[in-house]
């Protein structure tokens, strides 16, 4: 076994992970950066379409693009050491187990663990879909690599499952590439994507959208050979004509590995509880990206992660101190809140991230703690689609009590 | 295929497997016809996967007969195939006082039947074994020999143990008819060509009876009947620690809720008389089913769920017993048919049996001297210990990249899945788990494509889900 | 009467042209402005493929240098299916250039070693 020693160990090589270890490494921490597959670059490299990196860069660039510049960045330090093609099985303590063909098993000792292992998607069976079990239904992510990075195309006549961004951006290159997209269905009134996407990957294409609509059969017995489409609200049925389904039914962070090591997962985002530094529950493991909280934007998971990859330098630089932890609750019409809670003292308000459970209009975020109350920003437009970051009141943290955040206004 | 066989079994289930490999040991020309591209696709993938001690069929049946031999044989045939048995045993729920008295049925049947090992447990020793089971239940018949095991890796077991002793499998290949004279077969019609044998078993499952009927025998009759289960995340396999059954009916043992030998969760089969072609689940089946478990386990986490699937149990509903005899039309077709639960279980000793008829009918077995009774499994790296693990990469470094990462298989057991004659995504993950987690095949299913095309050395398009045309990609995006 | 869906910010107005070209329905100016450019000509950046030989992938992913008018988009894509360049490749080349379009590699691609 190949034992190695290190200050901090990130484990994915996606955006979090490329950022955090940047983060860490430009902060002068020796840090290894494992990646399962054969490169860098996580799910960005199949995300070949624009719409990366306006925020966080001022420039629209490509998913690989944005990957490559952040890859160039980290193998540029020399004291960022990457592992390739390596799985990591196992984590104990602050040890590191990991697989890869080269060096057979890998054991890497680190002082801090930055977990960065994104998300998988939400699968047919995981919904019970009835019908057969034929070939031709793909979840929106796999169907994505095999035609961005393997070359693959998936079928001729495509019905789209729920309208997260990755289905309806799917729907949009799977007619480039000279399929026939005849719909995304999607079972709630609303889009589950971002109003861009609606646009410029449906109604630029005239690809229609189903609103309250879902899949009651899949025929087949080999190849899928037609779904039954369902309106929910009228019950009526009717027939779709397609050789391939595809799945974007959402997203669920993946936390095997932060589960064996015993971090405390919040319910409502399905990763693992943290504070203001992405610290988890278990003391020098911290949490970035998707494995935290499912994103809309990468540029807000590099953010993210760089908060992550400070955090992780200052708990091995021994300077974290915590005094006290004021719990962030979610209140009335918020789905979550990121972080859920924050460790004092607080140099600054910190940023949170919360979606609303529900689409509202003029609508206004209350954050309540000690019976007072504060307003903490009003929107006109709030979707479930689209995240909300907004940074908390000084007021809110004086009397270092348990703070609820809602969400207030018109439902639409 | 011209030459004349000694024996066409038409059927690649547990059954018709069992039956190769039994007979592998004789100095007989044996080919084994399956539908298929691959053994275990019918029934056999779609069960649960449980050996039963045999308490509970009818005393004096061929099939009480049958399960508690079968049921004795399987430890010692899971050892020489290397495939997985776990005895954990099982618990027959009772909900009321009443059921108390069926319980005692059970075990004086069972008595009957030769089965020992039968305790009646009250609420209280109920709750120390299943902790998570309702506080409605009463008490339970504890039957401490049953067990679980794989039933599609023992048929590709027998499969390719039977391989080595000398069988011919013909797969995705359909008999579509037989040539009768003067009450013998003559030939066999396949969609591939003509075979001949001097007998000819029909374990053909649901399609049985269509089989027999294509030699002009109609002795019995087949009536397809759908179980449908519910699989769950490996994070809960440890919600039940043996086989959970309620209260047997007339019909059926009921809805089971049971974890596999690879650590998922199992929940089903429900009950419904259906098409031979029908593997369908429902809204309403999955809904039953659900309801069902969620009644003895109330705090069951139904978002666990990984995947849904349906198989078909052929029953013979006028006799309620195996038909396993030498058919009353045609010389020398011996039909295995009607083989329900527990057939499975009854498996090994079926083959047995089925043996004794030939040698009744005047087949002349002689034992090769060079049988090969054992067969080693593909390596599993995710059940290895860490020394295991590191002489396997050292051995070969494919054992060192993972493909699957629910399940954590590596590129080294796809690549001997292969060489093992595994053509299809299904035919891997049954012999490698590979897609069987919780994606689903989501991560690792866009890889093995493109490295199956290139193991095979056939075009991605080529590559099925299982066979026929279930074709996973229509080409390339670029010409 | 054409409906567009303004995608200036989140909020998505359903906002109406009628044949005489007036603008109904836009909440904000920036919604009226960004119908009238979507009028005027309606175009996209192109993001596609292009086949690679002897590369670590099978495909390179590349991006048109300027915006097309959305009704080409699936006319060049079909139009550069039999393309295909050699490894190495570098972010930013050129991968094919006509009166219509270049399009430019939005990654790098290295070599394939020998399998």
């Amino acid at each position: 076994m190949k034992e190695v020693k290190t200050d901090i160990v990130v484990i994915g090589g996606g955006p979090a992970g490329l950022a955090s270890a940047l983060r860490a490494g430009e902060l002068g921490a020796n840090v290894i950066l494992v990646e399962r597959d054969f490169e860098l670059g996580g799910i960005l490299n199949q995300c070949i379409h624009t719409g990366f990196g306006l925020s966080l860069l001022g420039v629209e660039l490509t998913g690989p693009e944005y990957a490559e510049t952040f890859i160039e960045k980290v193998l540029s330090l020399n004291n960022i050491k990457v592992f390739l093609s390596t799985m990591v099985l196992d984590i104990k303590d602050k040890t590191v187990y990991g697989v890869n063909k080269k060096d057979g098993l890998v054991m890497i000792r680190a002082g801090a663990i930055i977990l960065a292992m994104g998300c998988r998607e939400r699968t047919r069976g995981a919904l019970g879909i009835p019908g057969e079990r034929p070939a031709g239904i793909y979840t929106a992510g796999s169907a994505q690599r095999l035609i961005n990075i393997e070359g693959l195309m998936p079928g001729k006549r495509v019905v789209v499952l729920g309208s997260g961004d990755i289905g309806m951006i799917m729907a949009r290159r799977l007619l480039l590439e000279g399929a026939e997209v005849l719909g995304v269905l999607e079972k709630l009134p609303y889009p589950g994507g971002l109003t861009r996407n609606v646009v410029q990957c449906l109604e630029d294409f005239g690809i229609p959208l189903y609103l309250n609509h879902t899949i009651s059969e899949i025929k087949g017995k080999y190849r899928v050979e037609g779904v039954i489409a369902e309106n929910l609200l009228t019950r009526e049925k009717f027939f779709m004509d397609v050789d391939t389904i595809l799945l974007s039914v959402g997203l669920i962070p993946e936390n095997e590995l932060s589960k064996k090591i015993g971090v405390r997962l919040d319910p409502r985002t399905g990763g693992p509880i943290v504070d203001q530094n992405r610290e988890t529950s278990v003391e020098g493991v911290f949490a970035c990206g998707n494995v935290l909280q499912v994103h809309d934007l990468v540029d807000e998971v590099t953010r993210e992660s760089y908060i992550a990859g400070e955090g992780a330098v200052r708990y091995i630089s021994g300077k974290r101190k915590i005094e006290g932890v004021i719990n962030l609750r979610p209140g009335e019409n918020v789905r979550y809140i990121v972080p859920q809670r924050l460790s004092l003292p607080i140099d600054s308000p910190p940023y949170i991230y919360f979606r609303p459970q529900e689409p509202f209009t003029n609508c206004q975020v209350i954050g309540r703690s000690n019976g007072r109350e504060f307003s903490l920003g009003s929107y006109e437009y709030a979707r479930p689609g689209e995240m909300i970051k907004l940074r908390l009141k000084r007021e809110l943290l004086d009397s270092n009590l348990d703070i609820e955040v809602s969400l207030v206004g018109e439902k639409g | 295929m011209d030459k004349e066989l000694d024996i066409i079994i038409i059927g690649g289930g547990i059954v018709g497997t069992a039956i190769a490999r039994e007979l592998s040991r004789y100095q007989l020309n044996i080919a084994l016809v399956e539908k298929e591209a691959d053994v275990g696709w019918g029934t056999t993938k779609a069960n649960s996967a449980v050996v039963h001690t045999g308490y509970d069929p009818k005393p004096g049946t061929l099939m009480s007969k049958l399960n508690v031999q079968g049921a004795r044989l399987f430890p010692s045939i899971c050892g020489e195939l290397d495939v997985p048995y776990k005895k954990i045993g099982s618990l027959v729920l009772t909900p009321n006082e009443e059921g108390f008295k069926v319980l005692e049925e059970l075990r004086e049947r069972g008595r009957l039947n030769g089965v020992t090992n039968l305790e009646i447990i009250t609420q209280e020793k109920l709750f120390e074994l299943e902790p998570n089971i309702s506080k409605d239940i009463k008490g339970a018949l504890w039957v401490k020999d049953t067990a679980i095991t794989a039933p599609v890796e023992l048929a590709i077991a027998f499969r390719e143990n039977a391989e080595k002793n000398g069988v011919r499998f013909i797969l995705d290949t359909t008999v579509i008819g037989f040539e009768v004279e003067d009450g013998r077969i003559e030939s066999v019609r396949t969609d591939r060509g003509i075979l001949r044998a001097k007998w000819i078993i029909n374990a053909a499952g649901v399609n049985s009876d269509d089989i027999a009927r294509l030699a002009g025998d109609d002795s019995f009759s087949i009536t397809p009947v759908k179980g449908e289960y519910a699989l769950f995340d490996k994070e809960i396999g440890n919600w039940v620690n043996h086989i959970i059954f309620p209260l047997p009916t007339e019909t059926t043992k009921g809805i089971l809720v049971l974890p596999t030998v690879d650590g998922n969760l199992l929940v089903g089969p429900n009950e419904c008389i259906t098409s031979k072609e029908d593997t369908n689940v429902t809204e309403e089946g999955l809904k039953e089913v659900l309801t069902f478990a969620k009644r003895e386990f109330p705090d069951l986490p139904l978002n666990m769920l990984i995947t849904v699937f349906a198989g078909l149990r052929a029953k013979e509903l006028n006799r309620k017993d195996f038909v396993i005899e030498p058919s009353p039309v045609v010389e020398n077709l011996i039909n295995v048919g009607g083989i329900q639960s527990p057939g499975l279980s009854s498996a090994p000793a079926i083959a047995v049996y089925v043996t004794e008829i030939l040698r009744d009918r005047g087949v002349k077995l002689v034992k090769k001297k060079d049988f090969i009774s054992e067969r080693k499994a593909i390596p599993r790296f995710a059940n290895l210990s860490w020394d295991e693990r590191a002489r396997l990469i050292a051995k070969d470094p494919n054992y060192g990249e993972i493909i699957c990462r629910c399940e954590y298989v590596t590129i080294g057991e796809i690549i001997e899945a292969v060489r093992r004659g595994a053509n299809t995504l299904d035919g891997i993950k049954f012999r490698t788990r590979a897609g069987s987690g919780r994606c689903q095949g989501g991560f690792c299913g866009p890889r093995l494509i493109p490295l199956l095309s290139q193991l095979l050395e056939v075009s991605p398009s080529e590559i099925t889900k299982k066979g026929k045309e279930s074709k996973l990609v229509i080409g390339e995006t670029k010409r | 009467m054409k409906i567009l869906t303004c995608i200036v910010c989140p909020v998505g107005c359903k906002i109406k042209i009628d044949e005489d070209g007036n603008i109904y329905g836009a909440r904000c100016d920036r919604g009226v402005s960004f119908v009238k450019r979507e009028l005027l000509s309606s175009e996209r950046i192109l993001t596609t493929t292009v086949k690679v030989d002897g590369g670590i992938v099978k495909v390179v992913p590349v991006k048109s240098n300027k915006p097309i008018p959305k009704e080409r988009l699936r006319e060049i894509v079909k139009k550069v299916s039999s393309l295909s360049v050699r490894a190495p490749i570098h972010r930013g080349d050129v991968i094919y250039s006509d009166e219509e379009v270049s399009l430019i590699a939005t990654r790098s691609v290295g070599e394939a070693q020998d399998v």
